[in-house]
């Protein structure tokens, strides 16, 4: 053991400082020479891992006394085209204030993104490390809406099949083809096969039955008794027998009345299948009208037809957008399977998380509040200008709204007067989200609404204007979405004489195009109601033109599934009534051939008892009055 | 690690020899507050500080901070509420107010509950961890290494050369 190592020396340890200065002098001198490359390194590999492709960085510039951040020249990769940036920025500017800083607050007096360009090509394609998602639920459900179940590309041939109608297309070929897959034929056939096998089966039970000349026998079993009126115990055994009888033949009126009763039932329920043809008929109309395409004149389903693309691309946009900052919204700890993580080294156990208080004044910082960033691009690309306010961690005790605005044009694609601004408001008890967005024009090339050999319509080209308001609430989305078409060239060709003229009188008659869609409803599935005056033109126009058309051609195919079916459904019936008449018949005689046997017996029965109570009441008469005799012979 | 592991090998020879006393229970105090704490704060820093610039015995500080730590997470319903009492006193929502918009003191997390609690706790049984553990050191040392130092074991290693080469080697160079 050591006696001491103490030295007398005072309370400081001394030997401390100088290693504490060349520390202090080393993370100084990182933070000169190394800080701004690794953390441009650090900023681009989270960039290209949080969203999915390749983000560049040319230069980064921090100065801890001035609590600023300088980035220039930002590149982010396009998912689907590494080959050019989605964005691009020539230079991010954050300024932070030490006030704020000092009391452990994140303020961001002016943020500057400057020289902003979307679609700019790279020198090398960027790497990509996430594929592009699918549809969301809430475009798919949009997209069920709109488009239903037909493809997308039978969206472009809207009129294509009112075209052919117009041609008078006959509906014969394609009745051939499905001629084997009707469904009311199939019934048909079902019911003669199970017509045959109810007749065997019915045979078999009326065969099972008590027959007529079982009746006869019990008619000659009744005659055969001796009723003998004078020798009072044989008469009782005869009566006795009787009942007997009686008893058994009431058990075979009761069956044979039963089996009657099911065989009604049977043939009422093979009646109502025979009845339920009809609907068999009405589906194979329908089928049959879908596959040779009877238009429905409906104003709704036909801006839908004409549109519904349009709308879902609005969602797909959005979609894509929201993704991009969905994914860095905070999600709850996730923990293995068992719930709880387990240690895998020797540390202490996680401490509890306590409750933070606030003591904030009206006027004191939140946590982190982004004041101002201003948004600018004044290059080919793009002019715009814009900013984002008050973007913070506590809106309700900041009570400002963090609010999004965007202005200006974009040459490249003509897009002109784009102005939207978005309001996320969280300072009320219930958070909302406002947009509303507005682009005063921009170019329609080559939009077609049908494209078929028998007929192309849709715009050659036109000045688009849109409007897109909306309100996010408690999980509910409220949208209108308003387009209008000016300066339309129309493409009018169609082979059909008259849809030609229809198309050439709508393209005169409609001069400015409206499109309006609400949307109201959950955000998963909203629901949809589209309009526009086109749809409404088209549908006035070959309503009056396809009317008669579409009735006769209904009227045909209905003509023609009865021809194919009518007369198996009537010979069908016919089988069924005879063997109803001759089934009914039958056992509708037996039952009174039963219930005649059963009478007689009841009355051969009834008959003979009354006789011999006649017969006894004229003893006991006979007897009184003796009796009365005899009383006045002896004078009582 | 090799700073660490010398601390350590002090602090077993402070604990054996008749000096450090106050040192060492200095160390155990400051490790104390530093193992109470929940999460790094500016008093953390400023224990560290403490313990690196004064003659409080490192190592003893850092073992001591780390067996504390282990114990710790059982007090935290203690802490939060202590802590919560503390905050939520009418009659100090004034002084907290300031200091919560003072600037460099949030940096504390004194407006955290079981930082609060913990902190307020560690910081007034601080003194009575020091006075105690002076006291175990004492007792240690008169009870266990006077008693050790009469066996014939330890007379015997006295006399070899291994230990007479070591002991003239701390003299020297300490």
């Amino acid at each position: 053991m050591t006696k001491s190592t103490d030295k007398k020396t005072g309370p400081i340890r001394w030997q401390a400082v100088i290693p504490f200065f060349i520390f202090s002098g080393a993370v100084a001198a990182y933070s000169y020479l190394f800080l701004d490359s690794h953390l441009k390194s650090a900023l681009e590999l989270i960039g290209t891992y949080t969203y999915g492709a390749e983000v560049n960085i040319d230069e980064l510039e921090s100065s801890v006394p001035n609590a600023s951040l300088e980035i220039y020249g930002i590149q982010i990769t396009e998912i689907d085209h590494p080959e050019r940036n989605i964005l691009e920025f020539d230079e991010i500017r954050v300024q932070l204030l030490w006030d704020a800083l000092l009391r452990a607050k994140f303020v961001i007096s002016d943020a500057s993104i400057l020289g902003v360009q979307t679609h700019t090509p790279r020198n090398k394609p960027g790497r990509v490390v996430r594929t592009k998602k699918e549809n969301s639920q809430a475009t798919n459900a949009i997209q069920k809406q709109l488009l239903g179940n037909a493809s997308e590309q039978l969206q472009g041939n809207v009129l294509g099949d009112a075209a052919a109608l117009l041609d008078g297309q006959d509906p014969t070929k394609q009745l051939k083809i499905i001629e084997s897959d009707l469904q009311t034929k199939k019934q048909v056939d079902e019911l003669q096969k199970s017509l045959k096998e109810k007749e065997q089966s019915w045979k078999q039970r009326l065969a099972s039955l008590p027959q007529s000349k079982d009746f006869d026998a019990i008619k000659s079993q009744l005659k055969s008794l001796k009723f003998d009126s004078k020798k009072p115990l044989e008469f009782a055994k005869s009566v006795e027998e009787a009942s007997k009888i009686l008893k058994e033949t009431e058990r075979k009126v009761r069956h044979v009345k039963k089996s009657g009763g099911e065989l009604k039932g049977d043939l009422k329920q093979f009646k109502t299948g025979i009845g339920s043809l009809e609907s068999f008929i009405q589906k194979d109309i329908k089928d049959l009208q879908n596959r040779i395409k009877l238009p429905e004149l409906d104003t709704k389903q036909m801006a839908s037809l004409l549109f519904g693309k349009d709308i879902l691309e609005y969602f797909r946009k959005g979609e894509e957008y929201y993704a991009l900052v969905k994914d860095y919204l905070p999600e709850k700890d996730k923990k293995g399977a068992s719930g709880e993580s387990a240690p895998t080294s020797l540390t202490p156990k996680e401490r509890a998380l306590g409750k933070n208080y606030q003591f904030g004044t009206p006027t004191s910082y939140p946590q982190f509040w982004l004041q101002k960033a201003t948004l600018s691009s004044d290059t080919e690309q793009a002019k715009l200008s814009g900013s984002l306010r008050d973007l913070s961690s506590d809106p309700k005790h900041l009570r400002r709204p963090t609010t999004i605005t965007i202005k200006g044009d974009i040459p490249p694609s003509e897009l002109k007067g784009l102005d939207a601004t978005i309001e996320l408001d969280a300072t009320k008890e219930v958070p909302e989200q406002r947009f509303v967005a507005t682009v005063q024009s921009f170019p329609v090339k080559g939009k077609m609404f049908s494209e078929s050999k028998d007929v192309r319509f849709g715009f050659r080209q036109a000045s688009a204007r849109a409007k897109v308001t909306g309100l996010i609430k408690e999980g509910q989305l409220f949208a209108n979405i308003s387009n209008q078409f000016r300066k339309i060239q129309y493409i009018t060709e169609a082979k059909s004489k008259i849809m030609q003229e229809v198309l050439i009188g709508v393209a005169k008659d409609v001069p400015v195009v409206t499109m309006d869609a609400r949307i109201k409803g959950s955000l998963r599935e909203p629901a949809i109601n589209l309009r526009s005056n086109l749809a409404k033109a088209l549908q006035d126009s070959l309503g009056k033109q396809l009317k008669q058309q579409i009735a006769q051609a209904k009227a045909k195919v209905r003509n023609m599934i009865e021809s194919k079916v009518g007369a198996e459904k009537a010979k069908l019936l016919g089988e069924f009534n005879k063997v109803q008449n001759k089934y009914l018949g039958e056992v509708s005689k037996l039952q009174n051939k039963a219930q005649g046997a059963q009478n007689q017996l009841k009355e051969e029965i009834d008959k003979k008892k009354s006789a011999k109570n006649q017969q006894l009441k004229k003893v006991e008469d006979k007897a009184k009055k003796e009796l009365k005799k005899l009383f006045k012979g002896l004078k009582f | 690690m090799t700073l660490l592991l010398k601390q350590i090998f002090q602090l077993l020879k402070l604990i054996n020899s008749d000096t450090g006393t106050n040192q060492l229970a200095a160390g155990f105090a400051m490790g104390f507050i530093l193992g109470m704490t929940p999460a790094f704060s500016l008093q953390t820093l400023l224990v560290i500080i403490l313990i690196f610039f004064l003659r409080i015995q490192i190592g003893a500080a850092l073992v001591s901070a780390f067996f504390f730590a282990f114990a710790a997470f059982l007090l935290d319903p203690v802490f939060h509420s202590v802590g919560a009492a503390v905050l939520e006193a009418p009659s100090l929502k004034g002084l907290f107010t300031t200091l919560y918009n003072m600037p460099i003191v949030p940096f504390t997390r004194f407006n955290n509950s079981i930082v609060m609690g913990s902190g307020l706790t560690a910081i007034l049984l601080a003194p009575f961890v020091f006075v105690f553990s002076r006291i175990l050191i004492l007792k240690y040392r008169e009870k266990i290494v006077e008693k050790f130092k009469e066996t014939k074991f330890w007379k015997a290693i006295q006399a070899t050369s291994l230990y007479k080469w070591y002991y003239k080697y701390d003299q020297i160079y300490g």
